[in-house]
């Protein structure tokens, strides 16, 4: 594999975010984010809407370069090795495309196929059966709703299973049966050593991941896994995901002097 | 009356909205009563005006050249092919009315309008007036340029006034056809029997058959029109034609208050779905290709399966079956490398002057067909599906373009070897035609691999076919083929240095 400035070691994080910022005209989308995600880690991006969530997302995609920063990918810069990025690393945005000339099975038959595998029609059947497409498996995803377009890009993408999933607003569009199956799915890839990032305004009930990263205005206010979060915001154990943002973004306005 | 005035202020609203979004596109800012901004708004008018007069300036002109040129054979021909090329073209407009209503509706309109109790024969005669209105200047314009073709040959001192004759008469078959074609479209969202009939759109083309058994009966209108522009119209025929428009306009008017809207909203998405892109369906006409491949794959089966076929030569099979998806794509191709070899081999042997070479070099740069890098283009721009493609950039074109290269150079060569060229030029030729097609489809794929796509489109083209054209014209064959060859390696390179 052709990597341009190769500075990784075996001990380099999974993934590595670096100072990013990103400004969209006079506006700071980002601002110095930084963090690391390790192998087998549910790590929840939680902020209110234009925070930077999907920016932050699409960065570390490297399908928006930032303004400022790195990323890294087992310590190869993401912005350097385009083809490294899409070998380990999958993001689903809120509002995937498709192509309109082939169907549903057929987006999967050739994800499969263009990776060479051969034996993926069970694992293929078994996705879409999972997500209630398997009726639907021979229409064109442009005649889906918005729900059942999210759950094929979700299919396409667990089928694949990368080192690093990216999931903007997984949740949004899914019905609550399909939001629990996918938790449980996320789950059990996590389990296989996959890391998954997902931004969300809602969990299923019951559902913790192991990290949240609270963002505000760009920044990434907290971070911390949900039990130091509820320690460090004084919340009960009953808390809801509503009541965790309050509570950063109350902090972080005591912190800079507002309250 | 009140819903008349309603939707009369309701469509102007829209109507002006219309307007300074358009205007604000050429940097006018209505609502900025500034006096550099008058001034700009009078100089943007003053444009506009010098833009149309001097193209019916040249139309005009154009035309006369064209009517001096005809023989007498020829412009008999003309005369007997006109009424049916008038019938054709009112086929055409009685079966669009009858495949998607002619009543139209926005998004806007189909939230809402179709679900009000506005009185639904003012939104039908609403529609129906926009359209006809919409339409009589264009129309008109043909109608005159006709005229002027028509009537030099026989006498060339009477062009302006059958350059009007031929627009009022081209204006009044345009009224007298699209309200029948409004008749019909309104009959069928009135009886849903009629709906139900999915070929029903075609009969219309039966009149050019009847048309043959009955000319007299079929061809009147075209012949009238004819007749109109040599000043021989009897007033019977014109009085005809204005009686029959507006006893049809009568007749839409009466049965407008009966149309089901929801019919007429259902068969409205596809039009909502592109006038809701607004400036962005006139900027990239593949947005508007692909809602109507969209609305046309809806409801069908899909056609072929995909192959079982790995890595590489799975992207090759998956491409191959995008386009016979879609085979006008192909078609299109095929034609286009048809007719630019046929140009091309028209400016080497003409020795035309250099600005014919230019303009040449800019279609090829920047009309290229649509279908040939359709697929590497939406394999690129859809960022989410190129995820899941780990081949290179220059293999991904490789089993993107192939087909609808081989469709293009298809039908390049096959002009090529039919002009019976000697054999070492015959070779040459079909060795050039091979290197300057890929030469196309790679500085294309160097464009969109770009951020800023158009300028990097013009300076690869430039240089690339530039450096062909150069060496080929001072150096020799044999040096135009090294440059393509070379210019080729080099978008090869930068490809593959792309990801």
């Amino acid at each position: 594999m052709q990597t341009d400035d190769k500075q990784s070691t075996s001990d380099a994080p999974l993934l590595d975010v670096s100072g990013i910022s990103y400004r969209y005209g006079s506006l700071n989308a980002l601002t110095n984010a930084a963090f690391t995600v390790e192998p087998r880690q549910l790590v929840s991006l939680v902020g209110r809407n234009g925070a930077g969530k999907s920016t932050l997302l699409k960065c570390i995609a490297g399908w928006t370069q930032p303004t400022e920063g790195e990323i890294r990918i087992h310590g190869y810069p993401v912005a350097k090795n385009e083809r490294y990025v899409r070998e380990h690393l999958i993001l689903v945005p809120d509002t995937p495309q498709f192509y309109d000339e082939l169907t549903a099975w057929e987006h999967l038959q050739f994800v499969a196929q263009a990776h060479g595998w051969r034996g993926w029609e069970d694992d293929a059947e078994d996705l879409l059966s999972r997500y209630g497409l398997l009726s639907n498996k021979d229409a064109f995803p442009f005649t889906y709703s918005r729900g059942m377009r999210y759950k094929l890009a979700l299919c396409m993408a667990l089928l694949v299973e990368p080192e690093i999933l990216l999931l903007d607003e997984p949740l949004g569009p899914l019905d609550p049966v399909s939001a629990d199956e996918l938790w449980i799915e996320l789950n059990r890839h996590r389990s296989d050593g996959m890391a998954i990032l997902f931004s969300s305004h809602q969990l299923p009930q019951e559902a913790q991941p192991d990290r949240y990263l609270i963002m505000e205005q760009g920044e990434i206010i907290a971070d911390g896994t949900p039990e130091s979060l509820r320690v460090g915001f004084s919340l009960d154990g009953r808390h809801s995901l509503d009541d965790l943002l309050r509570s950063a973004i109350q902090a972080r306005k005591a912190e800079a002097g507002h309250v | 009356m009140f819903d008349f005035r309603l939707l009369l202020l309701l469509r102007w609203r829209q109507f002006r909205s219309d307007a300074l979004y358009w205007l604000r596109t050429v940097g006018y800012e209505p609502d900025e009563r500034s006096f550099s901004q008058r001034v700009y708004g009078l100089y943007l008018a003053l444009i506009g005006l010098f833009w149309a007069g001097s193209m019916a300036s040249w139309g005009a002109e154009q035309a006369a050249l064209l009517g001096a040129s005809l023989t007498p054979a020829a412009l008999d021909d003309l005369l007997a092919a006109l009424p049916w090329l008038a019938l054709a073209l009112q086929a055409y407009a009685l079966a669009s009315a009858l495949r998607v209503t002619p009543l139209k509706l926005s998004f806007a309109d189909i939230a809402y309008l179709a679900g009000s109790p506005v009185d639904r024969a003012a939104a039908v005669m609403f529609a129906y007036v926009r359209q006809v209105v919409v339409r009589l200047i264009p129309f008109g314009a043909l109608g005159a340029l006709v005229g002027i073709l028509l009537v030099t040959p026989v006498d060339s001192g009477a062009r302006a006034a059958a350059a009007l004759r031929g627009a009022l008469a081209a204006e009044a078959l345009l009224v007298f056809t699209t309200t029948l074609a409004w008749l019909l479209g309104i009959l069928r969202l009135i009886f849903p029997r009629l709906r139900r009939h999915p070929w029903l759109w075609l009969l219309p083309f039966g009149l050019l058959a009847a048309a043959y058994v009955l000319p007299d009966v079929f061809l009147w209108p075209g012949r009238a029109a004819i007749a109109a522009v040599y000043g021989q119209a009897s007033g019977a025929a014109l009085a005809l034609l204005v009686i029959a428009a507006l006893g049809l306009a009568a007749m839409v008017f009466r049965l407008g208050s009966q149309v089901n809207m929801a019919y007429a909203s259902d068969e409205s998405i596809v039009h909502a779905r592109i006038k809701a892109l607004g400036l962005m369906a006139w900027r990239d006409p593949r947005l508007r290709l692909r809602i109507y491949g969209q609305a046309a794959r809806a409801g069908r089966k899909p056609w072929l399966r995909l192959p079982k076929a790995y890595g590489l030569w799975g992207l090759t099979t998956r491409a191959a079956l995008t386009y016979l998806r879609h085979p006008m794509m192909l078609l299109t191709s095929l034609l286009w490398g048809a007719l630019m070899t046929y140009v091309a081999i028209l400016l080497v042997g003409e020795q035309l002057p250099v600005q014919i070479w230019i303009g040449w070099l800019l279609i090829a740069g920047f009309v290229p067909p649509v279908g040939l890098l359709y697929v590497f283009r939406t394999d690129l721009e859809e960022r989410f599906l190129y995820q899941f493609l780990l081949a290179d950039r220059l293999r991904l074109l490789a089993a993107d373009a192939l087909l609808p290269l081989a469709a293009l150079l298809a039908g390049a060569l096959a002009v090529w070897i039919t002009q019976g060229f000697a054999p070492q030029v015959a070779a040459v030729g079909v060795v050039f035609i091979l290197l300057l097609g890929m030469l196309l489809a790679l500085s294309g794929a160097a464009a969109f691999s770009s951020r800023r796509v158009a300028l990097t489109r013009f300076l690869i083209t430039a240089a690339g076919f530039g450096a062909v054209a150069v060496a080929g014209v001072n150096l020799g064959p044999l040096a135009g083929l090294a440059a393509a060859g070379t210019a080729n390696l080099i978008l090869c390179g930068l490809l593959i240095e792309g990801g």
